[in-house]
């Protein structure tokens, strides 16, 4: 009875957030589909919303179009969706045949290190983006936004966004990982599949490396298939 | 996902009010195609997220046919047509709609092939080796199919598998037009430009303004020592920028040597309503509003860094660069 008047008197101290008592304190967290109902399955229904999510892949492995999906689903739910472009290299036509409305995604394209901090805490601040995606440049991209990102979380947990982070792993030589994601998922590729001798898709393999809102280490297989036109 | 919706209404259909009904249905859902006074597909693809749920969009699909004068009209979802307006036929009618959970192959086998367009000669065969349902149709091969019942069989065939169908007449979008006759006054090309500018620049904004997608606009010039009027006419695309001046210029180059015009005659059409209308890009005025909004905000920050996709305008795009990148402005 004393935990239960404990938890009242916390409920009523951080009024806005839901505490549960299952065992643990555990927050009640939004969250968006992956549109993968698989992966949605282990996380706990999707990505949770108000909070960063890593993507580490290496290679081919379906990050791009798992953050096609991501976008899609954010928009199916009519909620405006962002990428920040710092290296300029935002693939269009996998993001247009992967089902996004790119006229109505914001790229972001911000110039310099400092223009795109700024860029970042607008959008992590803005209640109407529900989804943003920030495939990082460069190792050192990543550690000099480690500190003001940590620093803007409550921003974003008010908003309500999504933050994917796009991490390459052979580009920034070793993880890299960040402290304050929420979520962490690794992607690597496990086949291609063929149809009549053409690569039609492949198999990637999604792990939770870390998860806050519920179990980590869980895998799934998915199968992504190339969309016409890029194939 | 593709995914088709059908209305259809039982009974005399009375065709003004049908027409309508279907003015209002272009509210709902970026493209409708026609079959019968009485029977409409609708692109339902995503409909489900603008709405928030399908339920939300079966009912202003149905509220609008209630007001429009079909009470008894029926909403059927599923992935193809036939599906569709199974579904809207045999929907429960307290609900006055049903989406199909399974695919459409599951969902079809249940029915008697009375539903497909078979001649008596196949539908006597069938009935004489025991196949009275769609589900024991589309377990035979094709190859037996044709076989047994011959060519002409495989189309309802693949209807019995869940195949889609043929599309159906796509309705054209209704047309606004507004228009302006004036003497000009010009007697060079770059007068008569600024001229048209003008006197089409608030025709133009009154049309947008009003949240009309301009489509078609028509130039027709005549000079006092001209035989015939001349004409010069483009599309706007809809996918792009709009630019008025740009679009003039395209327009005067039309009519080559133009002097001495006395009288010029512009014409601006717009469609209804403000749509991209492309399923997927679909997006209501409000909404795009408030992006617009937002990239305002952005660009705040990064004047020149906020842009959009949008499709190259080469006549002949390399593979696989289809789209590239804009400067973001309100459409």
């Amino acid at each position: 009875m004393e935990a239960l008047q404990a938890l009242e008197e916390l409920q009523v101290q951080y009024s806005g957030t839901r505490l549960l008592h299952r065992g643990l304190l555990e927050r009640s967290v939004a969250v968006l589909s992956t549109g993968f109902p698989a992966l949605d399955a282990i996380l706990r229904g999707g990505l949770p919303r108000g909070r960063v999510t890593e993507l580490a892949a290496r290679g081919t492995a379906g990050q791009e179009t798992l953050a096609a999906s991501i976008l899609k689903q954010a928009q199916l739910r009519r909620g405006a969706v962002a990428w920040v472009d710092s290296a300029g290299d935002i693939p269009l036509d996998l993001l247009a045949a992967q089902g996004v409305a790119i006229d109505r995604l914001l790229v972001l394209r911000p110039e310099g290190p400092e223009q795109t901090l700024s860029l970042l805490h607008d959008v992590m601040t803005e209640r109407s983006i529900t989804a943003t995606i920030y495939p990082l440049a460069s190792l050192a991209e990543h550690e000099r936004l480690d500190r003001p990102l940590a620093s803007w979380l409550p921003s974003l947990e008010q908003s309500q966004g999504v933050l994917v982070m796009l991490l390459d792993l052979a580009e920034s030589r070793g993880p890299g990982f960040s402290f304050y994601a929420s979520l962490r998922l690794q992607l690597a590729h496990q086949a291609w599949r063929c149809e009549s001798g053409r690569i039609t898709g492949y198999r990637t393999r999604v792990t939770v490396l870390k998860n806050k809102q519920g179990p980590a280490g869980l895998a799934v297989d998915l199968d992504l298939a190339l969309p016409e036109g890029i194939r | 996902m593709k995914r088709t919706a059908c209305l259809k209404s039982p009974g005399t259909i009375d065709e003004d009010a049908w027409e309508k009904l279907l003015d209002r249905l272009e509210e709902c859902t970026p493209q409708l195609e026609l079959e019968s006074p009485g029977t409409a597909y609708l692109e339902a693809a995503g409909m489900d997220g603008l709405y928030g749920d399908w339920a939300a969009w079966s009912a202003a699909v149905l509220a609008a046919a209630d007001a429009c004068g079909f009470p008894e009209a029926q909403l059927g979802i599923a992935t193809g047509y036939l599906a569709a307006r199974l579904a809207a036929q045999y929907c429960p009618n307290e609900t006055r709609w049903h989406r199909v959970i399974e695919t459409d192959r599951a969902y079809l086998s249940r029915f008697s092939l009375d539903v497909l367009p078979l001649n008596d000669e196949p539908r006597r065969r069938m009935t004489l080796l025991g196949i009275t349902t769609l589900g024991q149709l589309a377990r035979l091969s094709a190859r037996a199919v044709a076989e047994q019942f011959g060519p002409d069989v495989l189309s309802q065939y693949r209807l019995a598998c869940g195949a889609e169908g043929a599309p159906r007449a796509i309705r054209q979008m209704r047309q606004v037009e507004t228009s302006c006759m004036f003497d000009p006054g010009a007697s060079s090309q770059d007068e008569l430009f600024l001229a048209l500018l003008g006197r089409t620049q608030p025709l133009w904004d009154a049309l947008r303004h009003e949240g009309r997608s301009i489509r078609h606009i028509t130039l027709r010039v005549a000079g006092w020592h001209w035989r015939d009027e001349r004409s010069s006419e483009v599309l706007a695309n809809l996918a792009g920028e709009p630019d008025l001046p740009g679009t003039l210029r395209a327009l005067l180059s039309g009519l080559k040597m133009v002097r001495a015009v006395e009288e010029a005659d512009i014409t601006l059409q717009g469609v209804l309503p403000f749509a991209v209308r492309q399923p997927m890009l679909w997006t209501t005025r409000e909404a795009q509003n408030e992006l617009d909004a937002l990239a305002g905000r952005l660009r705040r920050r990064c004047p020149a860094g906020v842009l959009r996709g949008e499709p190259l305008k080469t006549w002949a795009p390399l593979a696989g660069e289809r789209y590239g990148l804009a400067p973001w402005s309100g459409l």
